[in-house]
């Protein structure tokens, strides 16, 4: 089962890596000596390049979040999503520099000023209007997902600039085929392009939209019951039909679109809070956002569209005897419901750190599994000061913290506390298993 | 990491067999940029390119016998053929741009004047050496080897004293004419180039010096034409 999993991703990379040289291949089999034969020329040959790097990273970009199940499967979403985000900042610098190059190249060429030529660019060529257009929405999805700035906005806000991005690229694309020395002229050139962009479309279509779409119908997932857990803290029970056949297991999680006026355009990714069963899924969420009122006023009945399950935050990772669960406020959620995963041969401990008594959402359910089947449950309440996460703090609750497996969920300081942690205390990365909330937001 | 090297083995591989199957023309083009940049007049390496200046230096001589822009089309025509057969006659589709599909693009605008308008737009008579006045060529289509047209164009120039003051060019339908020309009008009115070194252009100096405006060179191609066809009628 790994061999076939790990096949299938070495299979993605393999095609991805041949995309990219087809992709050079047609620069290279129509450039010609006169066209680096001049400063200025050399300047737009680069330009051109850039573009189709650019472009051709930009469609690698979409496709890797766009949930194609076997990838997904193999390779984790967390991870595809990492990826995405590595990938992403390259393709816009790329584009960004195909613009420049190419206004500098042709306003000296034609001896005028920049702003001159960017509008006879925008007026003499077919489809450049677009193709601007698209550049400001691409940049714009970039500028906001720059850590800084994309932590002064809401994730609905941020979310909504992204999905400009499909747009961007679809605009883009006629300038390209219409005004691309490597396409006019060279119909075999062109018809890989136009290939490329089809199976991107096909790809997004299928799997970001249609599956999605047929599954939730298929299962029929409705809102049963909205119940406070905490200061704001609300768990959303759901009810559906034959929800074995997901396969979900608890610590993954769902995207969730629920179809109630308002919220229906957007969705949100959330951790199962409980194991599933055939009939019921739950999730537990603290309002972060705009979102907030929202979830608490869900009436049941609604009607919910789903993708997932992701995620790789799963029990059978799990290679000791002996498993830690760290998790931070709202972050126990997903830990809440491995710990029903794991077998009873397991020992647990489970640290859950919340900044006061009320935070320590799930509690009593927390306490009664673990009286179940014997896991411990420390509670550390109060200021980081208070409980520094170091492998010698973690030591002290835990004696065999450095011979177990690690899974850590919520914010990312603490994550990134507990990653130090256990590197410090020598556990190899394969039995360190995070879940940053931030990961989720693609 | 082993998957970052599949990406690399896939990229090199799959250049690697393109460019094995259909090596790039990039060498075979800078054969013509030399013997352009040296004009008609200086001796060429290379037989293909001499050939090619051969042929395009034969339509100018052809144009001027007549004063209306007639056709040197069976001339240009065979010279275009044999050069097509010398390259793998499969490239002639993909390759357009590159040196052989230069040269079959040029004789397909040279020897397709668009709409015939002959109108004799001159307004003063040639008198001596030092022709002036304006002078209008036929209209040429700026056409692509695959039969796109982008537009027939047609120039105006003015003549002082045998020399090109200015250089006007028009496309219709103008889908990037004024985009073109901004870059053609003065390269062909600047005081630097007398008739003479008009007159000896090659296709591919004419390419050579307008190709970085990416994507014209068939209506330079064309605009070229017309300025010869001005010069024919200005008895030059």
């Amino acid at each position: 089962m790994a061999i076939g999993k790990r096949y299938q991703a070495d299979t993605a990379s393999i095609v991805l890596g041949v995309g990219l040289g087809i992709t050079a291949a047609i620069y290279l089999e129509s450039t010609t000596a006169y066209d680096w034969s001049t400063f200025y020329g050399k300047v737009l040959e680069i330009s051109r390049i850039c573009a189709l790097l650019g472009s051709y990273l930009a469609l690698v970009g979409l496709v890797l979040v766009s949930r194609i199940h076997w990838i997904e499967k193999s390779v984790g979403h967390d991870r595809l999503v990492i990826w995405h985000r590595k990938l992403g900042p390259y393709s816009l610098y790329l584009i960004t520099a195909h613009v420049f190059f190419v206004l500098v190249g042709y306003a000296a060429t034609e001896r005028v000023k920049l702003g001159v030529e960017l509008w006879r660019l925008i007026t003499n060529y077919p489809w450049m209007l677009p193709a601007t257009l698209g550049f400001v929405f691409f940049a714009a999805a970039g500028i906001t997902s720059y850590k800084k700035a994309r932590a002064k906005m809401s994730y609905e806000t941020w979310w909504t600039i992204h999905l400009y991005t499909y747009l961007a690229v679809a605009l883009s694309f006629m300038h390209q085929v219409l005004t691309g020395p490597m396409f006019l002229g060279h119909p075999l050139n062109k018809l890989y392009w136009q290939l490329l962009y089809i199976a991107a479309a096909i790809i997004i279509i299928t799997w970001r939209f249609a599956i999605p779409t047929i599954r939730s119908l298929r299962h029929n997932l409705r809102v049963e019951a909205v119940v406070k857990e905490g200061p704001g803290v609300y768990s959303i029970i759901m009810k559906g039909r034959n929800l074995d056949a997901l396969g979900a297991q608890g610590g993954q999680f769902f995207s969730w679109r629920f179809m109630a006026p308002r919220q229906w355009w957007i969705s949100h990714p959330y951790s199962l809070s409980a194991a599933p069963t055939n009939d019921y899924i739950r999730v537990t969420v603290k309002s972060l956002g705009d979102h907030s009122d929202e979830v608490r006023d869900l009436k049941p009945g609604t009607r919910v569209f789903f993708e997932g399950p992701y995620g790789t935050f799963v029990a059978d990772k799990a290679t000791k005897g002996h498993v830690v669960l760290i998790g931070g406020g709202v972050g126990i959620t997903p830990l809440r419901a491995l710990l029903e995963e794991f077998d009873a041969t397991k020992e647990i401990d489970i640290i859950f750190r919340a900044s006061t008594e009320e935070d320590l959402v799930l509690r009593k359910e927390l306490d009664h599994i673990a009286d179940g089947r014997g896991a411990r449950v420390h509670y550390l309440v109060g200021s980081r000061k208070e409980h520094p996460m170091s492998a010698r703090y973690i030591s002290k609750f835990v004696p065999a913290f450095r011979d177990s497996d690690v899974y850590v969920c919520g914010p990312s300081p603490l994550v990134d506390a507990v990653r130090d942690a256990a590197h410090e205390a020598g556990i190899p990365k394969n039995r360190f298993h995070d879940e940053a909330f931030e990961f989720h937001n693609v | 990491m082993k998957r970052f090297l599949y990406i690399v083995t896939g990229a090199i591989g799959s250049l690697a067999a393109i460019l094995s199957i259909t090596p790039p023309q990039f060498g075979g083009a800078s054969t013509g940029a030399t013997s352009a940049l040296g004009g008609a007049k200086s001796s060429t390496s290379s037989a293909a390119a001499s050939n090619a200046a051969a042929a395009t230096t034969a339509t100018p001589a052809a144009a001027a016998s007549t004063p209306a822009a007639s056709s040197p089309a069976p001339v240009a025509t065979t010279k275009a053929t044999t050069k097509k057969k010398k390259k793998t006659t499969k490239k002639t589709t993909t390759k357009a741009t590159t040196s052989g599909g230069t040269t079959t693009s040029t004789t397909t605008t040279t020897t397709t004047p668009a709409t015939t308008a002959p109108a004799p737009a001159a307004s003063t008579p040639a008198a001596s050496s030092g022709v002036s006045g304006t002078f209008t060529g036929a209209a040429y289509d700026a056409a692509e080897p695959n039969g796109r047209v982008w537009g027939s164009v047609s120039v105006t120039i003015v003549l002082k004293n045998g020399k090109v003051v200015s250089s006007t060019g028009s496309q219709s339908p103008s889908s990037r004419g004024p985009y073109a020309f901004s870059a053609l009008d003065p390269f062909f009115a600047s005081n630097q180039m007398t008739l003479q070194e008009i007159k000896a252009m090659t296709t591919s100096s004419v390419i050579s010096k307008t190709l970085y405006v990416g994507g014209v060179t068939y209506s330079s191609l064309a605009y070229w034409s017309s300025v010869k066809s001005a010069l024919a009628k200005a008895g030059i």
